[in-house]
């Protein structure tokens, strides 16, 4: 690939290449923080666009939009608690609190440089790793997909503030909530009570924005509005120093690595990622007390894991043809109809465009915090409004976002009514992120359980004997569940002491 | 109070109603929809194919969990008050009313009625302020949506421009 990169380059730093590189990071910047168009429905928009284009810049163009609109997600979820993407619901748990402490310009600038450094090293794995990574994606069946959601799920736990059963019935909840609709392996309808709509299930989006965004909106208007305040005060962003990162950078790595990991595996995606990320995070820092109410760890640590995701979905998507999720899905496609056949002879066949593809995506990272802090700058003055017009616009927005999901007036409903259901549960001390984290996770849990299940003639041991990496990751998962615990009787011997 | 023994007996009664009616309601809601499992007419596959299978894992740990929460919420002392209510009940129908009303009469209209209705019940009440964000939000976002990013939102069937 290296031979090829002269005129790799040449084809970056021409016009088009240049264009479509700035253009493509802050349209997707722009999308990605607006609720509700994410990185799926930004890719699809701009597909058309890229038909009468050249191959590389047409996929540079698709990938600059995703990368942008992964790290935009993250700028709605920390000055108005709405996230714009689903992998950026874990940045709303500290984001917001640092926004609301004034500090948002600061927030932003712990994510900026968070999702820099997770998706350039993403950029760098997929240069110099991708086919011994996609090989390795090749070991994880249903089981070790199971073991690893499993892993996933133990971070309720991190995220459950003041009550642990609370935070695990809202899981539990979440859990549910992405049961109803068709049963994925017989299709049959479950708990739909005839009622045809939900049929489809639950939309998460619909309910990501509703629990977090729309309860937020009603627990701030049943308290005093102070009608002369502005909701946040954001005068653009400011870069974290250099002192200040003293002791968070293997937090950094971690993340990275736990981001560019989940990402090599098709059907995780990026909200996993940052919610494992999150929980190890909470799990090792010595500022672990501090989390959720607005430390610059958990933002490090949930944005750098969903950006490190960016280049680790790529992987199996070039190398194997295997997309990821929906948005290395529609890449595929527009991979196919410029006549590139993804798979494992890409590499070899394509190799000018495989490094001008990689090389790009090492770019774009490095444009995001120049058009990040751009971006934030021409928006500035419009979050200065005072809280009751933010809490309307918040309100408007929500709406927006999630009709743009499906143009379902269902899924507007179904915001609607989880916002006020999130209002009263938070109002009774149940945690939102449990729910969310059991809604995201659900899906992949039930389907890789009952496949591996299916596999192993309902042996529910088989899954322990003859898969190494799945019993790794559940005796991890089974640490991470007993760790409270183990902390609980240690603080009550010492203070017996 | 202790002149009102009848009267300290409802304020404790009450305390206890508004602590746990929640986890009351999840518990009888997942026992109910455990109980729909077994009712339901699904394809007898069987173990892990059967669609039920991994609902009633769920179910189950939902009821335990209830139940905990239930005994943790009548154990505790905490106690909420001080709520707006009168403004979340405004608010909340208004956003029933505007996410059924936007189909209908468009996305500019009812986002302009939308804003007014939450302005005005957080207590503002300087008319061209009002006036102003909810006409400048919702047609700012209808011109970004419909005519720049060609991402339609309703529009309304009076005038077409909105």
């Amino acid at each position: 690939m290296l031979g090829s990169l002269p005129e790799a380059l040449s084809i970056l730093f021409s016009l088009q290449g240049i264009s479509v590189l700035l253009l493509g990071t802050t349209l997707g910047i722009v999308m990605g923080a607006l609720p509700g168009i994410g990185s799926t429905v930004a890719v699809a928009m701009i597909l058309p666009f890229t038909l009468t284009m050249e191959q590389a810049p047409a996929i540079m163009l698709l990938i600059a939009i995703y990368a942008g609109s992964v790290y935009g997600g993250s700028v709605s979820a920390i000055l108005i608690n709405t996230p714009g993407t689903p992998q950026s619901a874990a940045t709303c748990l500290d984001g917001y609190p640092m926004a609301q402490r004034g500090e948002a310009g600061k927030a932003l600038g712990w994510s900026t440089v968070a999702s820099v450094c997770g998706g350039l090293a993403s950029a760098l794995l997929l240069i110099f790793a991708a086919p011994q990574l996609a090989a390795f994606a090749l070991n994880f069946g249903p089981i070790e997909t199971f073991s690893l959601v499993l892993l996933g799920l133990t971070c309720i736990v991190s995220v459950s503030e003041g009550s642990l059963v609370k935070g695990l019935l809202a899981g539990m909840l979440g859990l549910f909530l992405s049961t109803v609709g068709g049963d994925p392996i017989t299709g049959e309808a479950r708990f739909t009570f005839g009622y045809f709509p939900l049929i489809s299930g639950f939309n998460l989006l619909a309910v990501v924005i509703g629990v977090f965004a729309l309860s937020e909106v009603l627990t701030r208007v049943s308290q005093k509005i102070d009608s002369t305040r502005a909701l946040v005060t954001f005068s653009g962003i400011v870069l974290p120093r250099l002192s200040e990162w003293k002791g968070r950078v293997g937090n950094l790595i971690k993340s990275v690595a736990i981001g560019c990991g989940i990402g090599v595996l098709p059907g995780t995606g990026a909200a996993t990622a940052a919610f494992i990320s999150y929980a190890e995070a909470k799990r090792s820092s010595p500022r672990a007390s501090e989390f959720g109410k607005g430390e610059p760890d958990g933002l490090v640590a949930s944005e750098a894991a969903n950006n490190a995701v960016t280049g680790g979905a790529l992987i199996p998507t070039m190398a194997l043809g295997i997309p990821g999720d929906a948005v290395t899905a529609v890449m595929l496609a527009t991979l196919t109809l410029h006549g590139v056949s993804p798979g494992v002879r890409l590499m070899t066949d394509n190799p000018v465009l495989i490094a001008a593809i990689f090389t790009g995506f090492l770019i774009i990272n490095l444009l995001l915090l120049p058009l990040g802090m751009l971006v934030s700058k021409i928006a500035a003055p419009l979050l200065r409004m005072r809280e009751s017009f933010m809490l309307a616009a918040i309100a408007i927005l929500c709406v927006i976002g999630v009709y743009f999901v499906r143009g379902n007036p269902f899924d507007l409903l179904i915001m609607v009514c989880a916002g006020i259901v999130g209002f009263l549960l938070r109002r009774q001390g149940f945690p939102m992120p449990p729910l969310v984290i059991g809604m995201v996770l659900g899906p992949t849990l039930e389907i890789s359980l009952r496949q591996g299940l299916i596999i192993t003639d309902g042996s529910f041991a088989a899954f322990f004997t003859g898969h190494p990496i799945a019993l790794f990751l559940i005796v991890a998962a089974a640490g991470m569940l007993s760790l409270p615990l183990i902390r609980f009787l240690r603080a009550r011997r010492l203070k017996s002491a | 109070m202790r002149a009102y023994p009848r009267l300290a007996n409802m304020n404790i009664a009450g305390s206890l109603i508004e602590r746990s009616w929640l986890s009351l309601l999840l518990l009888i809601a997942g026992c109910a929809l455990f109980a729909s499992t077994l009712n339901a007419s699904y394809a007898d596959l069987g173990g892990a194919f059967s669609p039920v299978f991994f609902p009633r894992i769920i179910l189950a740990g939902w009821i335990v969990l209830a139940i905990m929460s239930l005994f943790a919420d009548i154990l505790s002392t905490n106690r909420q008050g001080g709520e707006q209510w009168l403004t979340v009940a405004i608010i909340s129908i208004s956003l029933f009313a505007y996410i059924e009303l936007m189909p209908v009469v468009g996305f500019f209209l009812s986002s302009t009625v939308f804003a007014i209705v939450v302005l005005l019940s957080t207590g503002q009440r300087k008319a061209i302020d009002i006036g102003l964000f909810a006409v400048l939000v919702p047609g700012t976002l209808l011109i970004l949506f419909n005519h720049v990013l060609t991402m339609p939102l309703p529009v309304s069937p009076f005038v077409w421009w909105l």
